[in-house]
């Protein structure tokens, strides 16, 4: 069953008054219950598709499309006019890279979890201490009245993440999204939050959607795999479908990458990704291709199917 | 045989913290008595978790901390008591290149300027310009980019800038605290071969800081660990890998994370 669905979704948003196309075409399932993972090189619109499925965009933005969103089997189109405080971080909740900068840093954390408490006005005081202090209890704080009085500045990096991820599962939603999460964390704590974001899936059922560009992670801990490049998913499918038979030649040169970083002499990928003011036409990707045909240079591919669920958009796998 | 001299000498070095804290004040170490030397050519990284006192180290080196004991020491002379013109030169060959070029580079300066400001006064206007783009085309980047600002730049092509601006004071020593840590796979590979190829080229030493142990072995002779503020164990790289005991040690280089 999907939790959620991009459909042909479209984002421009202004640059020096101009309008640029950030995300082109972007269609994509997410299933529930799994880890749902984007992949791609900086700068490739990973983290404005995870702000677009919260409608957290620039004002002056212009999309189309749909974002439909399932809960408690109710459809709901997350782009039409709804009331947007009843999904953010209820039904579906962000997690950001860096958590010094998502954080307030003068409000005491426990004020913070207060703060995000469902019908905060109608509980007594001792209850919601309560629950702020069993909510940091959850993410694994040995001393969650000690955390309760601190300020963010007060906290390490992987306390500020977990304190973080208590804000974002506070109120139980059902889809996670968690914004490159671990790029500031060293190996221990890396371990421990993954165990952790483990634990509470599986005890709170969430679905997870994942971006991240370590592919050590994507690989051994996701069940589906996004490739994104230039603002376009040019392949997806299960994590052995994208790993083990990487068909678009984007996916392939990225996984080349990864592994010989392994090797003696670290492979990158020809050139540099293009800006979104000035992407090429046909397909975004043929100026680093090396599998490149006369019809990339003029249109852009469509999505091909090449195994059950595993999809690419790449005219060299089109039969 | 007759051993060369440390280019930097590290003794006793610690270095304290006061956290004023709203719920507690207290001291805390962040680097006990941590002593080592580095010689020429033999590149060191310091690797560990967050917070067990790398970068502590990396800034009493560059004199931006001061520590609360021990000494630092770069060509045999206690940076602590260097003139001004002896700090001029050590810092001229001692240089940094920091884990987030977004907060390294002035988001209002074009990158020639950002470069420019790093070169030696000594030098001619004129004779500037070619120095720029020489030491762009260093790094892998064209004359294009003389103009644009740092924002016009992709996280690879930022980093490139940050390690050809501390090229530019024709260093012995580089600081790399993190050099590949907010960049993706494809960038990662590019500054790792760029760095392995100016190291060679240019008779460089490194000081890397990491928590990454994918890097070390293309760019690193010796690694020292470092656990709560103390070194763990220090050795060459080939050695570690091959022979270490210390079971934090061998899980750094598993690499593990699940």
């Amino acid at each position: 069953m999907n939790v959620l669905q991009l459909k042909r979704f479209n984002l421009s948003v202004n640059v020096n008054e101009y309008p640029v196309k950030i995300l082109d075409d972007i269609t994509l399932s997410i299933n529930k219950g799994k880890i749902n993972t984007i992949i791609g090189e900086s700068g490739c619109g990973k983290s404005l598709l995870c702000k677009s499925i919260l409608k957290l965009l620039p004002v002056d933005s212009e999309y189309s499309g749909a974002i439909l969103f399932n809960h408690h089997d109710k459809e709901y189109n997350l782009l039409a006019d709804i009331d947007l405080q009843q999904v953010r971080g209820k039904i579906v909740s962000l997690l950001f890279q860096n958590p010094s900068s998502s954080l307030n840093p003068v409000l005491k954390c426990g004020s913070q979890i207060i703060d995000i408490l469902p019908h905060n006005k109608k509980a007594s005081k001792s209850s919601k201490i309560e629950f702020a202090l069993d909510l940091l209890n959850e993410v694994s704080f040995q001393n969650p009245m000690e955390i309760f009085h601190k300020y963010p500045h007060e906290l390490s990096g992987g306390e500020k993440q977990r304190f973080a991820l208590a804000l974002a599962i506070g109120c139980k939603p059902s889809l996670l999204i968690a914004d490159e999460p671990l790029s500031s964390l060293d190996i221990d704590l890396k371990h421990n939050f993954i165990e952790l974001i483990y634990k509470l899936k599986k005890i709170r059922k969430m679905t997870l959607l994942w971006v991240t560009h370590d592919l050590d992670f994507a690989q051994k801990f996701s069940d589906n795999v996004f490739v994104m490049y230039c603002g376009n998913i040019v392949e997806s499918g299960t994590v052995q479908d994208v790993f083990e038979n990487p068909s678009h030649p984007y996916t392939q040169a990225l996984l080349n990458s990864f592994q010989s970083l392994k090797k003696d002499r670290p492979e990158s990928i020809r050139g540099n990704i293009s800006s979104f003011q000035n992407l090429p036409k046909g397909c975004n990707f043929y100026p680093r291709c090396d599998y490149k045909k006369s019809i990339c240079t003029d249109t852009s591919p469509e999505y091909s199917e090449v195994s059950h669920g595993h999809i690419v958009k790449c005219y060299v796998q089109e039969k | 045989m007759i051993k060369s001299k440390p280019i930097l000498s590290i003794n006793n070095l610690c270095v304290n913290y006061l956290t004023k804290s709203s719920y507690k004040n207290k001291q805390q170490y962040a680097v006990k008595d941590v002593s080592f030397s580095m010689f020429q050519n033999r590149s060191l990284a310091i690797v560990g978790n967050s917070g067990c006192g790398k970068t502590s180290i990396a800034m009493s080196v560059l004199k931006l901390i001061k520590p609360e004991s021990g000494q630092v020491f770069f060509n045999g002379k206690n940076i602590h008591k260097m003139h001004r013109s002896e700090l001029f030169n050590f810092r001229r060959q001692v240089q940094p290149v920091f884990q987030n070029p977004d907060e390294a580079l002035d988001p209002l300066m074009t990158i020639e300027k950002s470069i420019r400001m790093a070169l030696s006064s000594n030098i001619l206007k004129s004779q500037k310009r070619d120095m720029i783009i020489s030491l762009l085309e260093n790094v892998g980047l064209g004359q294009e980019h003389l103009k644009k600002y740092p924002y016009q730049l992709s996280g690879g092509e930022k980093q490139r800038v940050c390690i050809a601006r501390a090229l530019s004071t024709d260093p012995k020593l580089l600081i790399l605290d993190e050099p590949i840590s907010s960049l993706d796979i494809s960038n990662q590979a590019k500054i790792i071969n760029l760095l392995k190829d100016i190291k060679e080229k240019q008779n460089l030493t490194f000081l890397l800081i990491t928590h990454n142990p994918n890097i070390l072995k293309f760019l690193i002779d010796d690694v020292a660990i470092m656990k709560d503020g103390e070194v763990l164990e220090m050795s060459s790289y080939n050695e570690m890998i091959l022979n270490s005991q210390n079971e934090f040690t061998k899980r750094f280089f598993r690499n593990e994370i699940g």
